[in-house]
């Protein structure tokens, strides 16, 4: 039995007291009342769950969030929000509404089509429900309960879409909850760029709950951006669950660079031959922010390659976690499988926790990984400032370049650039913000 | 221009600078030279002032100023340059963002304007033609993957852009072929001027072929146990360094 020191019965009473309003249909009530009642049953993670161990949701648990139903979308600072960014097919929520004022629903190019207010009992994600590991599977039903609708993206058969399709979710309310959840179908042969985005107007704490489901079929490519930076005293939990097929080629990179408490879980699953799948994240952080990042690449069929690569830069009291677990499937033979994590302590209160796993039952693979961590290189910092660079603007210089390696992967040109000078801008405030460089 | 007066330097409480005097005036070359583990190379990062070397005693004075008080940065910025023996890879530095922003802060320093991309490029196209660097080297980053020699040659370029009053060049002829060693060696000469002043650091003669020292010093066990004009390079060169090793313990 596990001690319950958490507070699934506040969800469960707040659950009972929208439910008619979250609910779209008898079938979707039902499932949301299903999913309450396995979350009270199986509770949140706590210390004694292995996969929880380094992250603790203590906090979380004292916290009384509640979803907000008020009608936002003419906040004036939403509007002004929106008017910077890239090009994009743009659908925007505001505390987990949908705001089809601010999105682009009349321009989407052809071959892609998003539906939104899919009842969260039908969608991709309600059907791989029993796939959902157990250490995810709280945040999964309550993102399930109390999601006000999915979102379903569908890239039709060798479709190219050209510009992102950009999902932003602001978070406005102080002590909201929001349950973001999308699902993306890209067909056969189709290429897309998937970005989401997380960002708060909000002063004061608040919680996000994002749950995504994506299929990746036969020879398509598609690259998945997430950005987060929400502000730091936010609690943001995320799951990423990806399907790939043959021949398919999925990237996503993960950037966190806000919140106060983060959990990112990203899960692919390769499920035939030929497969490329790249997961690549980013953590930035200061203060007393924590992120997390859970990840597990399966290995099912023969012939695919995975590569890895999370990095972590962390100033103050700041701490991270990374868990990256590659598991190769008996069947899986000639995988390609690499995994590293790399981290930079810029101070001595930092704290990283890291464990790079592999596990393999397939006897003809090649496999490595590893993680490192440690400072900046004091060669490459005195030959900057042999230059006449200044210590500071050398940390800064060397810092960027760490991170840039993460950016740079990213497919479309724009996005990329763009969120160069984003992870850029956020580094040069916080080199600036302190004095113990210069 | 630069007065090393009995210079004692350590790195882990290893002493390998014994007591170091050195003059070098407006326009000269002097070149120190001696055997590997010498301290040739401290005293050239000593001078450039790396961390992890402790400077226990004596003094360094350049035009006239303490340069021991000074970080890095700052000797760069009053014009002390050293070629490194062996450059840094920095992954993810553009080459040519790299070298303007130390040129751009050397000028904040020297009261000039700063040059955006743009100018900056000019002149670093003009530069580039002393040491036949092709341009597509400069789109990499910082000697990331560049050859032995194009390291080099890229050093001596960061030179010509910085136009530094003392030029130190540290084993900046080890690992060249013969061609990489004249582009390099006409590069440092064409930056010599009656204003400079060039130190060069070599365990081997062949460099000073090209470059003619009006000073050889011979650092031995961290102390300059001899000078002389050029002919003593030539006279290492026949006798070897044991010639030099026998005759300390001698006397």
């Amino acid at each position: 039995m596990r001690q319950r020191l958490d507070n699934t019965q506040w969800y469960s009473e707040l659950f009972h007291k929208f439910e008619n309003r979250l609910a779209t249909s008898a079938d979707d009530l039902a499932y949301r009342r299903d999913a309450i009642k396995d979350l009270t049953a199986i509770g949140f993670p706590g210390s004694r769950d292995e996969e929880w161990r380094d992250t603790s949701l203590s906090s979380f648990f004292s916290e009384k969030f509640v979803p907000s139903f008020d009608d936002l979308s003419s906040f004036r600072e939403i509007k002004s929000l929106l008017e910077v960014g890239i090009e994009s097919h743009r659908i925007v929520f505001v505390d987990g509404h949908l705001q089809e004022s601010l999105s682009d629903f009349d321009s989407l190019q052809s071959g892609l089509k998003v539906s939104s207010n899919v009842p969260v009992s039908s969608d991709m994600s309600a059907k791989v429900r029993d796939t959902v590991s157990d250490n995810d599977k709280s945040f999964f039903l309550l993102n399930s309960a109390m999601s006000f609708n999915s979102t379903n993206v569908l890239i039709s058969e060798k479709s190219r879409i050209e510009k992102p399709i950009e999902f932003v979710f602001i978070a406005l309310g102080d002590q909201v909850c929001s349950h973001p959840r999308i699902s993306v179908l890209a067909g056969k042969h189709s290429s897309a760029t998937i970005v989401e985005r997380y960002i708060s107007l909000a002063q004061g704490s608040h919680f996000t709950n994002a749950q995504v489901s994506i299929h990746v079929e036969e020879t398509s490519q598609l690259d998945h951006v997430r950005i987060q930076d929400e502000n730091h005293s936010a609690y943001h939990i995320s799951s990423l669950r990806v399907q790939q097929d043959n021949s398919s080629v999925f990237r996503s990179t993960c950037i966190s660079l806000g919140g106060f408490l983060t959990r990112n879980h990203i899960c692919t699953s390769l499920n035939g031959e030929g497969i490329e799948s790249t997961l690549n994240g980013l953590y930035l952080i200061d203060g007393n922010q924590h992120v997390d990042n859970h990840t597990l690449v399966e290995h099912k069929r023969a012939n695919s390659k995975s590569f890895e690569l999370y990095k972590g830069i962390l100033f103050d009291k700041s701490t991270g976690v990374f868990r990256g677990q590659v598991l190769v499937r008996q069947e899986a033979q000639k995988t390609d499988a690499y995994q590293q994590n790399k981290n930079l302590l810029l101070s001595e209160d930092a704290e990283i926790r890291t464990k790079p796993q592999l596990e393999i039952y397939a006897d003809d693979v090649k496999c490595s990984h590893g993680a490192t961590i440690g400072q900046l290189d004091t060669d490459a910092i005195f030959y900057l400032r042999s230059r006449g660079i200044n210590y500071k603007s050398a940390c800064q210089i060397l810092t960027l370049a760490f991170a840039r390696q993460i950016t740079d992967q990213i497919s479309n040109k724009e996005l990329r650039e763009s969120l160069y000078d984003y992870v850029s801008e956020s580094l040069i405030s916080k080199f600036s913000e302190r004095d113990s460089w210069s | 221009m630069l007065s090393v007066e009995n210079l004692n330097a350590s790195i882990e409480g290893k002493n390998i600078l014994k007591g170091v005097n050195l003059e070098v005036q407006q326009g000269e070359i002097h070149a120190i030279m001696g055997p590997n583990g010498s301290g040739k190379s401290t005293l050239a990062q000593v001078l450039a002032g790396r961390d992890g070397y402790e400077v226990t005693s004596g003094t360094v004075s350049f035009m006239g100023e303490n340069l021991l008080d000074k970080a890095p940065e700052e000797r760069a910025w009053q014009g002390v340059f050293l070629a490194f023996q062996y450059p840094v890879e920095i992954p993810g530095v553009n080459s040519t963002y790299f070298l303007r922003s130390g040129y751009n802060e050397v000028c904040k320093f020297r009261g000039e304007d700063p040059l955006d991309a743009a100018d900056f490029l000019a002149l670093i196209r003009e530069k580039m033609k002393l040491v036949e660097i092709d341009e597509d080297l400069l789109k990499r980053p910082v000697n990331s993957g560049f050859s032995g020699g194009e390291k080099k040659r890229h050093e001596i370029l960061q030179m010509a852009v910085l136009q530094p009053m003392l030029s130190i060049l540290d084993e900046t002829d080890s690992g060249l072929d013969i061609d990489a060693l004249r582009i390099v060696a006409e590069g440092v000469k064409a930056l010599h001027s009656p204003k400079k002043a060039t130190l060069l650091v070599t365990h081997y003669q062949r460099l000073l072929d090209y470059i003619q020292p009006d000073y050889v010093h011979v650092l031995y066990d961290g102390k300059i146990v001899r000078s002389g004009d050029k002919s003593l390079a030539r006279e290492l060169e026949e006798k070897g360094y044991d010639w030099v090793k026998s005759e300390v313990v001698g006397s």
